[in-house]
């Protein structure tokens, strides 16, 4: 596997990787606004 | 073989220990997954062994209370943590690609970054032991406000507990990410194999529980450092709300666990009874359903903080619902061997003793579920016991059977079947002598956690701790299994069993090539 390889895998499958991340943060977030703003 | 590659890159490729340091291969990750997941399983096993040995006996005799709860709580986060969560995830990286015919993971480096992050959380734990006033004593629930009023042990176990969150969060979005996006043409997603569907829904679990869990220890810590009054009542905040957090993340948690553990069963079941897995869509369904369905069930583990009765009946009946696809699954499972043209080798054994053995786990659960029942038994031995067999006997023996099972593909060598066979029956014997007693134990009022006890629960108590070193040294045969296999195995068939018929076994020589499927098969 070289280093171009790779790189155009990552770069193909970012979307999907932001939007998971995006879900994780939100959950991670979710509860500290829930506490602190209600 | 046409998809296997001639020469292995072998040339771009460091050697020695930055091989591994530096690697993004699939299979090293892989590989260092469970060689990291044995390590702590050991470390892991060495903390229950002190916690039994101080059992053995009523009174005080070997360890001081506050270390006793220093175990129990290092035990647990470190085989919830270091040991299975980590096993499961070396299973998906050297299956999950080659299971559905991709060259490697999704994110290659983050990949080498996820499980890098495990040593030093690990270390982490352990290390917390030796800092002043010795590590967390407080469960691996972490439950407030006992978790504001501990020494810088508890700091070390927050860290430690934020970097396997991290880690896990990265190997999930890694897993689903390739499922999603590098298929081989024609592995549509009712095709894909049974382990790579549960390990597509734990990847959402982990990612939708991790970061609540992640929430929870942090704001554990802004309470203890940084003047904020989430848990702590006197400050207006609400001890509870701790507990509703964590179980927000600690029940989807048992099935993250178990979930990867029914898909290796769900592997190794078919091959050995030399049928295709019975109702495959029905398993599907079923294991989404368990994974939707723990999320909503909770409060299961908190009946005795009181809460209204309206509450109570709501999460009684749903966790009592989760009984039906479990049930679909256990009928599957039984389903797929009825008729079947069966043999026992080592993973089918521990296979169909994680079948008998995970049911009765989930027997006890059902009892448990049950809100009158459960306050009677809240926080004794029937709970450990309930979620020994749930954790040991389901997800531990299935992470045997798939060592056993995929060992030849990845070694290229054969175990030795006597010693595999001797494994399974010290195991399982062991194992029900240290955890069964524990029921009884239980329903007698035995209180969990405790470093001393009344006399009249010494019988039940010395069995369960011989137990417990019988089931240790078994272990030791496990490691010997293995160096043996590595270092003097028979050499492997190209297909051992006879009724694998995923893309390992059917497209990729034996042992795996270092790279397989640079060139995706077709999958009619």
């Amino acid at each position: 596997m070289t280093y171009s390889q790779t790189d155009q895998r990552e770069k193909r499958n970012m979307k999907t990787g932001i939007v998971l991340a995006t879900i994780a943060a939100i959950f991670f977030i979710g509860f500290f606004l829930r506490r602190l703003l209600f | 073989m046409e998809a296997v590659h001639e020469h292995d890159h072998s040339h771009d490729r460091p050697s020695g220990i930055m091989r591994w340091v530096t690697t993004t291969n699939h299979k090293d990750i892989g590989t260092m997954y469970l060689w990291f997941s044995f390590t702590m399983f050991m470390v892991g096993g060495v903390m229950a062994l002190i916690i039994r040995s101080e059992l053995f006996q009523p009174g005080l005799q070997i360890v001081q209370p506050e270390f006793f709860n220093q175990m129990t709580t290092l035990h647990g986060l470190i085989m919830v943590f270091g040991a299975i969560m980590p096993a499961f995830v070396g299973f998906a990286n050297w299956q999950i690609p080659m299971m559905i015919g991709a060259p490697d993971m999704a994110f290659p480096r983050m990949n080498n970054w996820s499980f890098w992050l495990l040593p030093p959380a690990g270390s982490l734990l352990i290390l917390s032991m030796f800092v002043p006033g010795g590590s967390a004593g407080v469960g691996w629930t972490m439950y407030a406000p006992l978790t504001i009023q501990q020494g810088m042990g508890m700091d070390l176990v927050i860290f430690a507990v934020h970097i396997l969150g991290m880690s896990s969060i990265m190997g999930s979005i890694n897993i689903v990410t390739t499922i999603l996006n590098m298929r081989a043409p024609g592995m549509t997603m009712m095709k894909m194999p049974l382990f790579v569907w549960t390990w597509l829904i734990t990847a959402y679990l982990l990612i939708a529980a991790m970061p609540v869990l992640a929430g929870a220890v942090t704001m554990t810590l802004t309470d203890r450092h940084f003047g904020t009054h989430f848990f702590n009542a006197a400050g207006g905040g609400d001890p509870v709300l701790f507990q509703h957090i964590f179980w927000f993340f600690g029940h989807p948690e048992v099935y993250i666990i178990a979930i990867p553990a029914f898909g290796v069963v769900s592997q190794v079941i078919p091959a050995f009874a030399r049928k295709p897995l019975f109702g495959y869509a029905s398993m599907v369904y079923a294991t989404a359903s368990i994974a939707i369905l723990s999320f909503l069930v909770w409060a299961h583990h908190m009946y005795t903080v009181g809460m209204p009765v309206e509450a109570q009946l709501y999460y009684m009946f749903a966790t009592m619902l989760i009984a039906v696809p479990t049930g679909v699954k256990v009928f599957n499972w039984v389903a797929t061997m009825w008729k079947g043209s069966m043999t026992f080798e080592t993973p089918m054994l521990f296979a169909i003793g994680f079948l008998f053995l995970f049911t009765l786990g989930g027997f006890t659960g059902l009892v448990l579920a049950l809100t009158p029942v459960d306050v009677q038994l809240h926080d004794t031995y029937y709970v450990v016991a309930h979620f020994h067999y749930v954790m040991v006997a389901g997800a531990l023996f299935s992470a045997f059977a798939g060592v056993y099972y995929w060992l030849p593909k990845w070694i290229g060598k054969m175990y030795d079947e006597t010693l595999g066979k001797w494994h399974f029956w010290l195991s399982i014997i062991f194992f029900n002598v240290t955890f069964f007693v524990q029921h009884f134990l239980g329903l007698a009022g035995m209180p969990r956690r405790i470093p001393d006890y009344s006399l009249q629960f010494a019988d039940f108590n010395m069995i369960s701790s011989i137990g417990a070193f019988g089931f240790g040294l078994s272990q030791l045969l496990f490691l010997y299994i293995l160096i043996k296999a590595i270092r003097s195995g028979e050499k492997a068939p190209e297909k051992p069993w006879d009724g694998a018929d995923t893309l390992e076994w059917t497209h990729l020589p034996t042992p795996a090539p270092y790279h397989s499927f640079e060139t995706p098969p077709t999958v009619k």
